[in-house]
């Protein structure tokens, strides 16, 4: 009885050892597990990636290879246009989400930067939702809001102080008060700052004192760098030691504003319909007398006016203490707007009859790539008193304006400015001489610029940038990936006598502020096969991403012979064999 | 006779050995407390000691109770011998059969022994039967009461908790241990000048004191350093330490202006820094006395000085008055020939506090023979009690005796019920028909003195338009005929005339208008009023002409002085000197500057400041500017956050340092403009100015 299964054991061991030695290669076929894609850092992302860890494979993060992708922390992930796989989004019951916050660019060192937030509120009916502006971790604004509904999209203005000159990386955070919950929300931008970063002219075709006053409300103004230039008589001429003509204006200056207009010369015009037209700066013509002139050309129509009368308000906007921008007693005005312009500060004049109607006295139309700003309020300059009006923050605040829009010879920015550790980076640059000539001029346009693109980190080292031609002309691009390491980079392109740069902020808890709404991340999930769903169906999103993703199956290579398990196979077979046999005393 | 049982007496003597062991412990633990309240007293033990003061009097506690029991163990010969000492009517039985107890002669008991045994035997079991039957009647506790000793053990106690509460300020338990110096307590006694009267007044771990000018501010700082490191904000100087002993520190500053004292525990041997306080002085002046003369408020013009006037004053101060008073300058006299004679009025006083008094005076004008054409210019005179401070004096006001065609003297108010701003000839005129219409109702005194204030209106009116005139007006005679022209005058200003009579007729005008409110003066001087009013209204008409559109009241230019237009823009500039104006230059403020930095260096603490960063940081924000409200808030805000971190909670020290930051930022915010305006954009301009271009047809 024992000899038959003495052999076969004895067989079986020695067919073990032989296929072992074949170690024979089987294909087969299977499917793997499929890796999502988990975004966000918070309780959510965190209970999404423990929902879906048995069924998949989880990677925290924005991972180009997965299979799919979730969104967990309400917004679109970084490279989304170009992601294909399956997505889905799962938003908090109760949570912010800032759409947007945005800031100047460039702002001078001694101005509050002002940076628009828009945040979606959910699940917060009738509880505070504290937004705070920090820079470096440091606070320096708060707000706090009421939401009303369960579903607000909530916008507000917070202000920061530069703390010093260079770059500015603002962090604004948002958190339902009391909520409990752990995590607040955040979304970065930076900005550059500079101690003075706009250039006025003041040339003044003869003295005007509308002209006086408002240099004297500029110049206080540590942001801007102000050189004035005033005719006192023929061929005789007033000016600091900086100020140039206005031939010379267009590379040293952003805005020239002109005292008494009426008094310029049909050379001086063109001198600044030039400066307007093809440097891209701003001219602000402050008349004090009705007339007709030479500069009519850059107010575009006739002048009506009105001479004498009490006092008028001019502007929209009073402040608490009811205190207008400006007031005068003697107008000039457009009798039409011209074309593309528009109305910066009115007033209601009065006409005959006792009536009043308002007319543009402050008006802005513009000029090739740049701007004109004509001011008719002839005699404004007399009320300057700050309980009657606020003649030097309006003149201030509009010459900020027109100044910021002031085109330079070269434009860099990054697109995000805030970044985490080797995500994309667009870098654009633009050369104004060339875009605008392709933009404002029909038929082929030849421009040639040579233009050097570095990218500087903070110890010094400086990678150069392969730059590309853009879609527009006059456009150059980059796409590259961020910095390994945390720090503030900066993005430099210079050409013959002209640089500019933008700051790049490398942060591994960077959080951008894409400028989407909740409404482009459904219909980006909805385009890419997912949905949004709710934290309170979080149970649903296993089963959508099993039939959403449905992983090929792949074939394989097996060698069944090199599992081990053979061994003791081979080893049982063998010792089994001899037991047997010395129980049966044999050999 | 039952035999005897040893077990009763040993058990009573064992109870009473336990009675004595506890009047024992109770004398050992008593002396105990005592002596650790003897060396709390001598500050023993320090801060930086193993032991809290508390655990101190316990180890002493349970060291003099083991002393003691060890000392004097009560044994058990010793428990009965003071049995019976204290029960001597047990006659010393129960003492004898301890002994036997002890002894255990029980003497045999074999039934047809010798009779010597059966005596033994017989005593044995009758002084143990004794001896129980007196150890059950026998009570340990009122043989050997413990209650005094208790009491004793308690008060022992009760002064120790004295001791050490006031040597650790009330923490009887016990300061924790800290190896790094730390500060316990600081207490600030504030001594204001003695002439406030008011004593020295003591405030604990304050954040802020306001003390008055003047005053000895006395820092006392408890701490288990080894030295302190005193700073004081409005002096380089680092003021003198006292050491007291026993981890107490003074230091005396006399504060001379707003600012603060920052102290620093230092401790030898140890590296990391000691804490740091700081307390923010905010230093308040003694504010002048301010008098006042509550009546009459006005200045009178008296047909005669046979008066009486009822004066009133009355003075305020902030902290004390010394003296009130009333004093008046009588002026004869006329042209360059005035005499003066100063004087004081004796006034009733009330003092209502030391801050509030008043006084009242029914002063006859007799006594000071008043002559027409006399002034007298009275004020409240105060002072307060502050050492050198001078005295103060009210507005003044004056009686003036008028004589007769005289002009008010130089000064003289209107009456402050009228409102000064709107008046104006037009209410002359306008008062004047009132008091007529008046005139039937009022005595002749009173009509008198009506007419007389409305003469000094009219004079200020026609001062004031004088004074629009530059002075060159030339004073008229107020009998002179309006038409009379002064030749000499009119001569000298002849080519002012003839270069434009006409131009001139507002001059002419106004000179009118203010001869005839001269004579409306001399009339309502006069009592006249009805004549006066035909004054007052043709000085309105002249007014009305000189005011019209057409009139130029400016001197024109006489024509030496006229402008060639001819010789404009002529003549030769090489010679002009060309220099460049001036540059505007602009600094940023150095506050703006300051607290700035201040904000950088909250941003370098990081997420987890120390507490000693902050507290320096507290002085640094102080001394960006001391007196102000918002500094000082945000020093204090820091301040806590070092006290936060000090004792481990980062969480709550982070949210104080926000709350500084936002108050800074918002401090810094409050001096700059806003910066919002949209980004330049080449691409977006260039087409929005092309569309434009073709909008207009200028398309290029």
């Amino acid at each position: 009885m024992t000899q038959p299964l003495r052999t076969w054991l004895r067989s079986l061991a020695v067919a073990v050892a032989l296929l072992a030695f074949w170690d024979p290669a089987v294909t087969r076929e299977r499917a793997d597990r499929a890796t999502v894609a988990v975004t966000g850092d918070g309780a959510l992302a965190q209970r999404v990636r423990a929902e879906l860890g048995d069924r998949f494979d989880v990677v925290a993060g924005n991972w180009p290879a997965a299979d799919a992708l979730v969104v967990a922390d309400g917004r679109l992930p970084g490279g989304y246009t170009e992601w294909r796989a399956p997505a889905l989004a799962v938003l908090p019951a109760a949570g912010v989400v800032i759409e947007r916050a945005e800031a100047s660019r460039i702002v001078g060192l001694d101005a509050a930067v002002v940076v628009r937030v828009s945040a979606r509120v959910r699940g917060a009916a009738g509880r505070d939702v504290v937004f705070t502006l920090r820079e470096r971790g440091t606070a320096l604004d708060r707000l706090t809001r009421r939401a009303s509904g369960d579903s607000e999209l909530m916008e507000l203005a917070l202000a920061a102080p530069p703390l010093a000159a260079g770059t500015l990386p603002l962090r604004v955070e948002a958190a339902i008060a009391g909520s409990g919950a752990p995590d607040s929300t955040h979304a970065d931008l930076v900005a550059r700052v500079e101690p003075a970063p706009w250039r006025v002219l003041f040339h003044d075709a003869r003295p005007s004192w509308m002209s006086t006053f408002v240099q004297r409300a500029v110049a206080r103004d540590p942001r801007f760098t102000v050189a004035s230039r005033v005719l006192t008589s023929e061929g005789v001429a007033s000016a600091t030691a900086s100020a140039a003509g206005l031939g010379a204006a267009a590379s040293r200056y952003d805005v020239i504003v002109v005292g008494a207009p009426q008094a310029l010369a049909a050379s001086d015009v063109a001198a600044l319909e030039d400066f307007a037209r093809t440097r891209g700066g701003s001219v602000v013509l402050l008349l004090d007398a009705p007339g007709a002139g030479p500069v009519d050309r850059l107010t575009g129509r006739a002048l009506a006016g009105r001479d004498g009368g009490a006092p008028v308000a001019v502007g929209d906007s009073s402040d608490v203490a009811g205190v207008p921008p400006l007031v005068a007693t003697e107008f000039a005005w457009p009798a039409a707007l011209p074309p593309g312009a528009e109305a910066i500060a009115t007033a209601a004049v009065a006409v005959a009859g006792g009536s009043a109607v308002r007319r543009p006295v402050v008006w802005a139309s513009p000029e090739g790539a740049g701007r004109v700003v004509a001011s008719g309020a002839l005699d404004a300059w007399r009320f300057r008193d700050t309980a009657r009006s606020r003649f030097d923050e309006f003149w201030r605040a509009l010459l900020a304006t027109e100044a910021a829009r002031a085109l330079a010879p070269v434009e860099v920015a990054a697109e995000p400015a805030v970044v985490r550790p080797n995500e994309p980076v667009r870098i654009s640059v633009t050369v104004r001489d060339a875009a605008l000539a392709a933009v404002m001029h029909d038929g082929p346009v030849t421009a040639t610029a040579s233009v050097r693109g570095e990218l500087r980190a903070p110890a010094g080292v400086a990678l150069p940038l392969l730059l590309e031609p853009g879609a527009l002309p006059g456009t150059l691009s980059a796409i590259v990936r961020a910095p390994a390491h945390d720090g503030s980079y900066f993005i430099s392109a210079s050409l013959p006598g002209a640089d500019a740069g933008a700051p790049l902020v490398v942060a591994r808890d960077a959080a951008p502020a894409t400028g989407e709404t909740s409404e482009a991340l459904a219909a980006w999930t909805a385009s890419r096969g997912g949905a949004v769903l709710a934290e309170r169906d979080i149970g649903r999103l296993g089963p959508m991403l099993a039939a959403a993703i449905n992983p090929p199956p792949h074939a394989y290579v097996a060698h069944p012979m090199r599992s081990p398990w053979w061994l003791l196979v081979f080893a049982l077979a063998l010792s089994a064999e001899w037991y047997m046999r010395r129980r049966s005393s044999l050999p | 006779m039952a035999h005897g049982d040893p077990a009763a007496v040993r058990e009573f003597v064992a109870r009473v050995r336990r009675r004595l062991a506890l009047r024992g412990a109770l004398e050992g633990a008593a002396a105990g407390l005592v002596a650790a309240a003897i060396l709390g007293a001598l500050g023993w033990p320090g801060r930086g000691a193993v032991l809290t003061p508390f655990a101190a009097g316990i180890a002493a506690l349970a060291a003099g109770a083991v002393v003691r029991l060890l000392l004097a163990r009560p044994t058990p010969a010793a428990a009965a011998l003071a049995a019976e000492l204290a029960a001597p009517r047990s006659q010393n039985v129960i003492f004898t059969a301890f002994e036997l107890s002890v002894a255990g002669a029980a003497p045999p008991r074999v039934a047809g022994g010798n009779g010597d045994d059966a005596l033994r035997a017989y005593v044995y079991d009758a002084v143990f039967e004794r001896a129980a039957r007196e150890a059950r009647s026998l009570d340990a506790a009122r043989l050997f009461p413990a209650r005094g000793r208790a009491a004793g053990a308690a008060a022992a106690a009760c002064a120790w908790l004295l001791v050490v509460a006031r040597a650790t300020g009330g923490d009887v338990v016990g300061l924790p241990v800290s190896a790094t110096p730390v500060i316990d307590r600081v207490e600030v006694a504030i001594a204001a000048p003695a002439y406030t009267g008011s004593g020295i007044r003591t405030v604990r771990n304050p954040e802020r004191v306001e003390v008055l000018e003047g005053s000895e501010v006395t820092v006392r700082v408890r701490s288990n350093a080894d030295s302190l490191a005193v700073t004081v904000a409005d002096s380089a100087d680092l003021p003198k330490v006292t050491s007291e002993g026993g981890g107490a520190f003074s230091v005396r500053v006399r504060p001379r202006a707003s600012g603060f004292v920052g102290v620093a525990a230092i401790r030898r041997g140890v590296s990391a820094p000691g804490e740091r306080r700081l307390v923010g002085v905010t230093v308040m002046s003694d504010a002048p006395p301010v008098p006042r003369i509550v009546a009459p408020d006005r200045d009178l013009m008296l047909a005669d000085g046979h008066r009486t006037l009822d004066v009133e004053v009355a003075a305020t101060d902030d902290i004390g008055l010394r003296s009130l008073s009333l004093h008046y300058t009588k002026a004869s006299g006329s042209g360059e020939q005035y005499t003066f004679v100063e004087g004081e009025v004796p006034l009733a006083l009330r003092r209502t506090n030391a801050t509030h008094w008043a006084g009242r005076a029914r002063w006859v004008l007799d006594s000071l023979g008043l002559n027409p054409g006399d002034i007298v210019v009275y004020r409240a005179v105060a002072a307060d009690a502050r050492p050198g401070g001078a005295p103060v004096e009210s507005d003044a006001f004056i009686i003036e005796i008028p004589a007769p065609g005289s002009v008010a003297a130089g000064g003289f108010s209107i009456d402050p019920d009228d409102d000064r701003s709107a008046l104006s000839q037009q209410m002359i005129v306008l008062k004047a028909e009132r008091l007529l219409a008046a005139k039937a109702r009022m005595s002749g005194e009173a009509f008198a003195d009506s007419a007389a204030a409305l003469s000094v209106e009219q004079r200020r009116v026609r001062a004031e338009f004088v004074f629009m005139m530059g002075g060159e007006v030339g004073e008229v005679h107020p009998d002179a005929a309006t038409e009379d022209l002064n030749e000499e005058e009119e001569a000298a200003g002849e080519s002012d005339l003839l270069a434009g009579r006409e131009m001139n007729a507002g001059r002419i005008a106004l000179r009118v208008a203010t001869r005839a409110m001269s004579l409306v003066a001399r009339e309502l001087d006069q009592a006249q009023v009805a004549s006066a009013l035909e004054h007052a209204k043709e000085a309105v008409k002249r007014l009305e002409e000189a005011f019209s559109r057409n009139r130029i009241l400016l001197r024109a230019l006489a024509e030496r002085e006229a402008l060639d237009p001819s010789r404009r823009l002529s003549g030769s500039l090489t010679e002009i000197a060309r220099a460049p104006r001036p540059s505007v230059l602009t600094a940023t403020p150095q506050r703006v500057v300051e607290i700035r930095h201040v904000l950088a260096e909250v941003s370098a603490l990081g997420g987890a400041p120390a507490a000693n960063g902050l507290s320096l940081l507290a002085e640094r924000v102080l001394r960006v500017d001391p007196g102000s409200k918002t500094m000082q808030a945000a020093a204090a805000v820091l301040a806590r956050a070092a006290s936060s971190a000090a004792r481990g909670d980062s969480a709550a020290a982070r949210a104080l340092v926000d709350d500084a930051s936002l108050a800074l930022a918002r401090e810094l915010r409050a001096g700059l403009v806003r910066a919002d305006a949209a980004d330049a954009d080449a691409v977006r301009a260039g087409v929005l100015g092309r569309l434009v271009d073709m909008l207009r047809g200028r398309d290029r």
